[in-house]
């Protein structure tokens, strides 16, 4: 009897140490929020040739720093609610194309790290309410979304398809 | 339920004894395996400092600039010109090159050190000598695509480096003794090398307004690192305490003036074609800060490093060398 109290206390002990159930649950399912950005993102048919490659990242303002490291301060300054990242790839094209879009709180925020990040750089395009295409960077805001594009190559080929994207980007922000 | 005598008393004692150390045995061993669940670093509880740096020879610069069209070109005759790399790199050495290539940007978006600037100090290295020569970061985005589009992994490892990701199972906890920064996760290629090469890119930077040699020290830590952000300047200088390189050389090939540290555009991209190398980490820092238009003495972190002994901010009054190839 007190041998089995013994093996029972181990067991208790042992099963103190286990995982806990939030260790075995399934990643959870996306926020309401993630389904705001996800709701954003372009279905496969409308980008083609231009298909994922990389899929999306979601990082919220407290861990937004494990992204872009200091830059996040700016952000969280600004509002940041959170934002999503992911890259898409051509067959052919010289570089993929890296997909930023950050959810502020309000459009005074996404229109001030617009600003802040695209000075007077490149040159003025009409999307989002307000939009420039840079060497390798274009960027945009609409209402309370900030959204930037990165390509690696800056051929005329890749700035049309930055511009693609990005419409297609813009047309889905319902804000 | 019969009464137990004296002598069952003392077995039950016994075996309680027993089943309680078997008891602290398996919880130990269950928290072992629960923490290394939970990824957490094993500790180290002496302080270790790492001082890397080696006795300059005399009659050389202390501090050199060179600029030339060639990053691999200028990196050497910057080496050369310090007294040469056999002078800080002995003969079975283990050499850790720390560049920054801690973002998902290409060479020419100026994030991540010049790839050619890291290639000339690996081929160096090893005709110095050294056992093994290993580039690694800490970095920010996801390290293997950091390490493959900085082109940094690429050109390290055509001449025999070895590129070291920052695997979880590679940090262990230290005591680093500074003023703010106490026990930390570090990476162990930095604990265990015998000599380290702090190889920079300058650019700027949203919360120190430049990125140089000490910022470049935030790539040894895991953990929490935007916990570092609250004491910046504080957590900086803790870190050059803690990391005394061997050699420091600052690429400002491309430097990035603008949305740093990650930049993106071309635009935000100045092409200087020049390097700075030094065995004093804080000269180093003191000279790149005049790129962006900055005094030394704007920065905190500056005058922090040198109250404590670090290095000098006057890297006008050393002994020093510009060269154009």
């Amino acid at each position: 009897m007190v041998a089995g109290r013994s093996v029972f206390l181990i067991l208790l002990l042992l099963g103190a140490c286990a995982p806990s159930p939030d260790d075995l649950r399934p990643e959870a399912a996306p926020s309401a929020s993630h389904q705001a950005l996800t709701g954003i993102l372009p279905s496969a048919e409308e980008l083609l040739p231009w298909e994922v490659s990389s899929p999306p990242r979601y990082f919220s303002a407290e861990n937004l720093w494990e992204y872009i490291n200091g830059a996040a301060e700016a952000y969280r300054a600004a509002g940041v609610v959170e934002m999503v990242t992911l890259e898409y790839a051509a067959e052919g094209a010289a570089s993929p194309v890296v997909v930023e879009i950050y959810q502020m709180r309000a459009t005074a925020g996404s229109q001030s790290i617009y600003r802040k990040e695209t000075g007077a750089a490149g040159r003025r395009i009409n999307i989002g309410e307000e939009g420039r295409l840079g060497r390798g960077l274009l960027a945009f805001y609409q209402g309370r979304y900030y959204v930037k594009l990165i390509a690696f190559d800056t051929s005329p080929a890749l700035e049309a398809a930055l511009e693609k994207i990005a419409s297609v980007l813009a047309k889905r922000i319902k804000d | 339920m019969t009464e137990e005598s004296p002598s069952s008393r003392r077995e039950f004692l016994v075996r309680t004894a027993k089943a309680g150390l078997a008891v602290a045995a398996s919880g130990a061993l269950g928290l072992l395996l629960h923490n290394r669940e939970a990824r957490r670093p094993p500790v180290t509880l002496v302080p270790t400092h790492r001082d890397l740096s080696v006795p300059q020879p005399a009659g050389f610069p202390r501090i050199v600039m060179v600029r030339g069209p060639s990053p691999r070109a200028i990196t050497q005759a910057a080496i050369r010109e310090l007294g040469g790399m056999k002078a800080f790199i002995s003969r079975q050495d283990i050499v850790v090159i720390k560049p920054n290539m801690a973002w998902d940007r290409v060479p020419q978006q100026a994030a991540n050190t010049n790839p050619e600037v890291i290639q000339a100090l690996v081929e160096l290295c090893y005709e110095a000598g050294a056992k093994e020569v290993r580039v690694t970061d800490v970095s920010c985005d996801e390290a293997r695509r950091c390490f493959q589009r900085s082109g940094i992994a690429a050109a390290a490892q055509a001449v025999g480096a070895r590129v070291i990701l920052p695997e979880e199972h590679l940090f262990r906890e230290v005591a680093l003794g500074g003023e703010v920064l106490d026990r930390w996760p570090v990476f162990v290629p930095f604990l265990e090398a015998d000599k380290i090469i702090n190889v920079p890119i300058a650019k700027q930077h949203s919360l120190t307004r430049v990125s140089l040699a000490l910022k470049n020290w935030y790539g040894i830590l895991g953990g929490v690192r935007s916990r570092l952000h609250q004491q910046i300047h504080e957590s900086i200088a803790d870190l050059a305490a803690f990391m005394k390189p061997t050699l420091t050389l600052l690429d400002a090939v491309r430097i990035l003036v603008h949305n740093g540290p990650q930049g993106g555009s071309l635009d935000d991209v100045h092409q200087l074609n020049l390097v700075a190398a030094s065995v004093d980490q804080v000269a180093v820092d003191a000279f790149g800060v005049t790129l962006f238009g900055y005094q030394p003495t704007d920065f905190r972190y500056l005058i922090l490093a040198e109250a404590r002994g670090l290095g000098t901010t006057r890297f006008e009054e050393l002994k020093l060398k510009q060269i154009n190839l």
